[in-house]
């Protein structure tokens, strides 16, 4: 030993699967309710037995994804929805009525044009009133104490079917229209709903030669939704976060292997991911159009999320992390 | 078939399941404590913290070590509801307890904003004045308020009497209407309060203004005592009750404000008196304003450190500790524990019958690798090979101490020949099988009563060696071992046991079962969590912070190499002696700071007089700290630092080189060979050289 | 509450738009991130002012040159130094209404914190602050802020209260977290008999930062009273007047239980956060039993952050302080 080496104390060196563990620990006592203790980690790194490229590597590569897992609690959920709310809905419309007023401050004129503005708008949930959007509906309303008439469904819209050419909208001083969801992933979803209705709202308002604006406000948008979704027929798309590139789990400057612990490589991870993600989801081994988030919700895992931590069953009988109440469309 | 339960209900569940979450007096209410309340044993704190004594008293010590707690307890607002009017709680107590922290008196304003020192000084002297009578008033208005025994002719006569000796202060300071000529204790308060606000706005505004603009009524003292003393004369049922201000958290003043504190205690008078909680290194001088005097130990004050008392009453110290973890399970919805429940609920290495030594854990922690890789045999083998270049010596030495089922019996024996080696310069088979037959002995029943000691003696740090040899940390187990550890430092305890029942609920464990007890390895992991918070949470703040850290870590690499070389030259070494020769003064800063803030203790019976009356010096790492490096809880041995040894690990200018080097100097005779030459019998033939 | 914060304005600049961005004066603090120094060449600007913290330990040589520089010390007010910098020879001057922008995202937090005191004190009506987010920050939850030891934590001058001997209740501390769990312990431990809430930033700046600043406030948890994630409250981190009105709830409601109440606010947060806490001070708390504390260091890390992600833009409207309190 050289003598210019540090003297360090004879200890053993924690290993890097006990750091991970750890940080786990504190994560999941901290931040996810106490959501997952250790053997339920051990029940799911079970899941992984040797047979992919990285062998003997795949525990800790594993544990690596599961600790850099962004897990929303229902407190932080309202909070974003309060956010989304209070930030993306309210705020510009106030601004406007301040700078229609001479930039007043005046509260009394500020909150009479606002609840007129609020009384003219509708919410509503993208998809199947069963699936997550429903829920976050719920939630929404509640967290910003919201009136249900306020909260429609799609065909409330419309006095006739949707997709008639003949169906006129049905609710008179029709302003706006917000669709709520948590996750613009691809953008396909926003794309069908797109075609399907948003055009029938913008041919019946131009019919009646009314003008409703179509909103779509999310919690959690990747950069390509927003750019699909902004060319639709939607008159603006926003969200509460912008998930940029570096949060996605392989990209190139992903965040979580900028400075990753020993032994641990994006290659290895990506190999993990692909191999198991195959046998589980094999069209989208790495989640919904190359999702390749790290996020869940307490409803619910969008299945942009790498499969490995949320895929339940399956021939080969996968235990999730974190399980994802599917959707079956 | 997903099994888990939903995170929303997981959350409800055990979000709450800690009873040791809570570790901090601040968070029970008044109430709390008083039901909460556990007294120290034999006699009580009133036998060396009595409010009601005339004489000043500092109470100082660490951080959780209760003085809060006690102040709390003594404070009026805790203790005037015991009866049913607070003036029968008063005088049955003989003292009432002003409480309040320096905290609340935000102290840094009184600095800087280009105001001059003198100008400050001047300030804060009166303000002083009139926040102690502030909060005094607070409590006789409420006595008033609720009592209603003090009619409004007492109280007009109280005020006047109290403002007398002030300048033009009545209308001031008295709250006193228009309207009417009458005075009361409220208006009093009212008006001294409007006033200290108005202090408070010019204080603030300094910054904006630039100037000062305060109004000092009286000189300093004047105001406090004339209101106790016409406190004293003017309400009746007060005259033979001592009016005690308890200040705590006076480590928030700085050396001009602490001097005026000072000055009060000296010149006090016969109504009043002071208890004074600070953290140990926060009474920063006892000089006062009167003529440049010096307040005395034993004469103007008394000084209490309650770590000490606790110290030295040490089973009355566990049994306090044992109470409150009951109290707690039991308010957790826990059953009612007794201390040997209490103690199962904690699992212990693994035994079977019969096994004096400890192989069965011994056995656990080696796997079931082949027994001749054991790191300690291998670790001999390469020994004696490098020594004797001798390969065949070596297989005979590791036949020879080999015993498979016993591991405890190899490494006590390994430890008997690397003395043996050490003391000699040399070894032989003949002398290695003595000292493994020795052990057989031992271990079949009939060993000597020489060898018997050694092994209790050394099984604790024998059986650290093993696990640390085999890449695992030392087990730390036991509620006995949790008690020592806290360093009679009630939340340091409370805080560990928060950390192991963490570290049990992440492990799926049952908590507070007997038939499931608490593992091995959440107890220590938990521990190792409370080592590592300690050494941050105690840390100073301030530069010396950063030089106190540094020295830590060397000290306890230093205790941490020592205890797992082949030959420690002692047991259980985690104290240091040293008779501060040739020390420079930042290095004595340092110690001396580490001392104040608890990273170290000083060993009272460390003192020895030697040749020519240097006094040696003792210094024990905190055991708190210890579970960080590896070392064991209780205090055995200690080792003599030099003085170069001394600025090494205390003085920050030395490098990690210097530091390396000086230890590795220290700790070469207890590695193999021990400083020992080559082995005669292996040595080539020199024929030829000379 | 008394103002309806959400009626200031920002707004939102992507990093290819800065150079449209146009102001007579700009101040900024120096430091060697991309965020800072690309802002400062994109953004038109008459008159540029940077400040040199002595707490980052610049050498001479390692400032920009061909610039006004003004410098500031550690140990001297924060008031002072805005004073002296607003009557300095380049900025004395300039009209009051003269355009006036200061990048906050190199500033020291007792400089952003003071900082609407100062242009209100010297009359300026037409400031506006802006902020860059980073994209990410280097070393995940381990990264370091806080280089020195933390000397003292004190009131901050403009920012301290008048507060009351009332022992019935207990203090408030609202903590404002970010990343730097040493400077919460600091703030934590010098208020330890009050009730301590922690201000979170979420929405975070980037969404994976809020999981990140939890697991920091777990190395602090033990020194904040009665640690649990339930009594959180929530501002977005990007956002000053939000979190001015969240502050603002939150204390309008605990003060309708107990009038006397004596706060204590500490902003150790993004420096958004920082400025939110001072907006709310202005508007509302000048004079009151509400102080501002801060746990002074002697030096930080120079910048920890990585590129530049959007800048935001936050008009400071300051006609509507009682600066007149004050004096």
């Amino acid at each position: 030993m050289k003598d210019s080496d540090p003297l360090l104390p004879k200890l053993p060196a924690p290993s890097t699967e006990e750091l991970l563990l750890s940080k786990l620990d504190v994560a999941s006592a901290q931040v996810w309710g106490n959501s997952i203790t250790r053997v339920d980690i051990e029940k799911w790194l079970e899941n992984f037995n040797g047979s992919s490229p990285i062998k003997d590597n795949e525990r800790i590569n594993a544990l690596h994804l599961l600790s850099n897992f962004n897990l929303f609690g229902i407190r932080e959920i309202r909070e974003l929805l309060r956010a989304l709310y209070r930030d993306l809905f309210r705020y510009p419309i106030v601004q406007q009525i301040r700078a229609n007023n001479n930039n007043t401050f005046d509260r009394k004129v500020i909150e009479s044009a606002w609840r007129t503005e609020l009384a003219c708008t509708r919410f509503l949930g993208m998809g199947n009133p069963s699936e997550s959007g429903a829920h976050l509906l719920y939630y929404f309303r509640q967290a910003n104490s919201l009136s249900k008439r306020l909260f429609i469904h799609q065909h409330e819209v419309f006095d006739g079917p949707v997709g008639h050419p003949s169906s006129k909208l049905s609710i008179s001083n029709l302003k706006r229209l917000i669709f709520i969801d948590d996750v613009l992933g691809s953008g396909t979803q926003a794309r069908e709903y797109s075609q399907k209705f948003v055009s029938q709202v913008k041919r019946a308002a131009a019919e009646a030669g009314e003008d409703v604006d179509v909103e779509y406000l999310v919690l959690f948008a990747k950069e390509e939704g927003l750019l699909e979704a902004r060319t639709l027929d939607f008159d603006r798309v926003e969200a509460v976060h912008d998930i940029q590139a570096s949060e996605l789990a392989f990209s190139p400057d992903a965040r979580i292997y900028s400075t990753p612990p020993r032994d641990i490589s994006q290659a290895d991870g990506l190999a993990l991911a692909e191999h198991y993600g195959r046998e589980l989801y094999p069209e989208h081994p790495l989640g919904y159009k190359d999702g390749q988030l790290l996020l869940g919700f307490p409803h619910n895992i969008p299945d942009n999320s790498l499969p490995i931590v949320w895929w339940s069953g399956g021939p080969s009988n996968w235990k999730p992390a974190f399980p994802r109440y599917g959707k079956i469309y | 078939m997903e099994t888990s339960i939903s995170p929303i209900w997981k959350d409800i569940l055990t979000m709450s399941q800690n009873p040791f979450e809570i570790t901090k007096a601040v968070d029970y209410t008044d109430n709390e404590i008083i039901d909460t309340f556990v007294d120290y044993p034999t006699g009580g704190y009133s036998t060396f913290a009595a409010p009601a004594s005339p004489v000043a008293k500092f109470l100082v010590g660490g951080k959780g070590g209760g003085r809060t707690h006690l102040m709390r307890y003594y404070s009026y607002s805790l203790r005037k509801s015991q009866l049913e009017r607070y003036i029968d709680a008063v005088k049955r107590d003989k003292y009432i307890g002003v409480y309040f922290r320096c905290s609340g008196l935000n102290a840094s304003r009184f600095s800087g904003k280009r105001i001059s020192d003198d100008a400050w000084t001047t300030a804060f002297n009166f303000y002083m004045d009139v926040w102690l009578t502030e909060y005094l008033l607070n409590t006789l208005a409420d006595m008033s308020a609720h009592d209603c025994i003090w009619n409004a002719k007492q109280q007009t006569a109280f005020v006047r009497a109290a403002l007398e000796p002030l300048n033009a202060a009545e209308d001031v300071l008295s709250g006193k209407s228009a309207l009417s000529d009458e005075l009361s204790i409220e208006s009093f308060r009212a008006g001294l309060a409007a006033f200290r606000k108005r202090m408070d706005r010019s204080i603030n505004n300094a910054a904006i203004n630039g100037t000062l603009d305060v109004q000092i009524l009286s000189n300093p003292g004047v105001l406090l005592f004339s209101t106790t003393s016409a406190a004293h004369q003017e309400l009746i049922g007060l005259q033979d009750v001592l009016f005690t201000f308890l200040i705590d958290e006076f480590e928030n003043l700085d050396v001009t404000q602490q001097i005026y504190i000072n000055t009060l205690i000296r010149e006090k008078d016969r109504s009043t008196s002071f208890m004074i909680g600070s953290r140990q290194w926060g009474v920063r001088t006892q000089k006062t304003f009167s003529a440049g005097e010096e307040n005395k130990r034993g004469s103007e004050y008394e000084w209490v450190e309650l770590e000490q008392k606790y110290r030295a009453a040490k089973d009355s110290y566990s049994e306090f500790c044992i109470k409150l973890t009951t109290a707690r399970l039991a308010q957790a919805g826990f059953g009612d524990l007794g201390p040997d429940r209490l103690k199962k609920l904690f699992a212990k290495l693994p035994e079977t019958a019969g096994d004096r030594f400890g192989d069965t854990a011994a056995l656990a922690v080696l796997g079931s690798a082949e027994h001749i890789s054991r790191p300690h045999l291998r670790t001999f083998h390469k020994g004696i090979l490098r020594w004797s270049d001798n390969a065949a010596l070596a297989d005979n030495m590791i036949e020879i101490v080999s015993r498979p089922r016993s591991p405890i019996s190899e490494k006590l024996a390994l430890l008997r020949i690397y003395q043996q080696w050490s003391s000699s310069m040399t070894i032989d088979e003949a002398a290695a099988r003595t000292i493994a037959e020795e052990v057989d002995a031992l271990r079949d029943g009939h060993g000597s009563r020489a060898l018997v000691t050694v092994l209790n003696l050394w099984k604790n740090d024998i059986i650290a060696q093993l696990y640390v040899e085999n890449n695992r940390r030392p087990p730390y187990i036991g509620l006995d071992r949790f008690i020592d550890m806290s360093g009679y430092l009630p939340r340091s305890y409370l805080t560990t046991l928060k950390y192991i029942v963490q570290a049990a609920l992440v492990r799926g464990q049952v908590l507070f079962s007997s038939e499931e007890p608490i593992s091995v390895d959440a107890q220590s992991a938990g521990v190792l969590e409370a080592s590592e918070w300690f050494v941050r949470d105690a840390k100073p703040t301030g530069r010396l912070g950063q030089d106190c850290s540094l020295a830590i870590t060397r000290l306890g690499t230093l205790f941490n190499r020592v205890r797992y070389s082949e030959k420690p030259p002692e047991v259980g070494v985690v104290a240091f002696t040293t008779d501060l020769q040739g020390i420079g003064e930042e290095v004595l800063d340092v110690i001396s700071v580490c001392k104040s803030h608890g990273l170290l203790i000083e060993i009272p019976s460390g003192r020895k007089a030697r040749n020519q009356g240097s006094i040696l010096r003792k210094f024990q790492l905190h055991p708190m700290i210890a579970p960080k490096f590896a070392l064991p809880i209780g205090r055995r041995g200690e080792l003599k630092l030099n003085s170069d040894e001394i600025n090494a690990v205390f003085d920050p200018s030395i490098s990690e080189e210097q530091y390396a080097t000086l230890v590795r100097r220290r700790i070469a005779p207890l590695t193999l060979p021990f400083g020992s030459e080559p082995s005669v019998m292996s040595k080539p033939s020199q024929g030829g050289l000379f | 509450m008394t103002v309806d914060y959400s009626l200031f304005r920002r707004r939102v600049c992507a990093p290819d738009d800065l150079a449209g961005l146009k102001f007579d004066v700009l101040i900024s603090a120096y430091n060697e991130s991309e965020r800072v120094n690309k802002l400062w060449t994109s953004v038109q600007a008459d008159v540029r002012i940077w400040i040199n913290h002595e707490e980052y330990g610049f050498d001479d040589n390692e400032l920009p040159s061909a610039h006004h520089i003004h410098s500031g010390l550690v140990g001297e007010g924060e008031i002072q130094f805005w004073s002296d910098l607003f009557s300095s020879s380049v900025l004395s001057e300039v009209s009051r209404d003269v355009r006036l922008a200061i990048d906050i995202t190199g500033l020291m937090r007792p400089h952003v914190l003071a900082l609407p005191l100062a242009l209100a004190l010297h009359r300026f009506s037409n400031a506006c602050a802006l902020y860059s987010d980073p994209s990410g920050y280097s070393g995940g939850s381990g990264a370091v802020f806080s280089k020195g030891p933390v000397l003292r934590v004190s009131a901050v001058n403009g920012f301290e209260g008048i507060h009351d001997t009332s022992t019935e209740n207990r203090d408030v501390l609202i903590l404002g977290a970010g990343y730097d769990d040493e400077l919460i312990t600091a703030v934590a431990e010098s208020k330890r008999a009050a009730e301590q809430i922690v201000l979170v930033g979420l929405p975070s700046l980037q969404p994976h930062m809020y999981q990140e600043s939890l697991l920091r406030l777990h190395r602090a948890s033990e020194s904040i009273n009665n640690y649990s994630r339930r009594d959180h409250i929530y501002a977005p981190a990007s956002d000053p007047f939000t979190t001015a009105g969240v502050i603002s709830e939150h204390i309008t409601h605990l003060r309708s239980i107990n009038s006397d109440l004596n706060v204590y606010l500490s902003p150790v947060g993004p420096k958004t956060q920082v400025l939110g806490i001072s907006w709310y001070y202005l508007c509302e708390a000048v004079n009151t039993s509400t102080s501002v504390i801060f746990p002074y260091a002697e030096s930080y890390e120079r910048e920890t952050s990585k590129g530049i992600g959007r800048t935001r833009i936050f008009d400071l409207e300051i006609d509507l302080f009682r600066i007149d309190d004050y004096l």
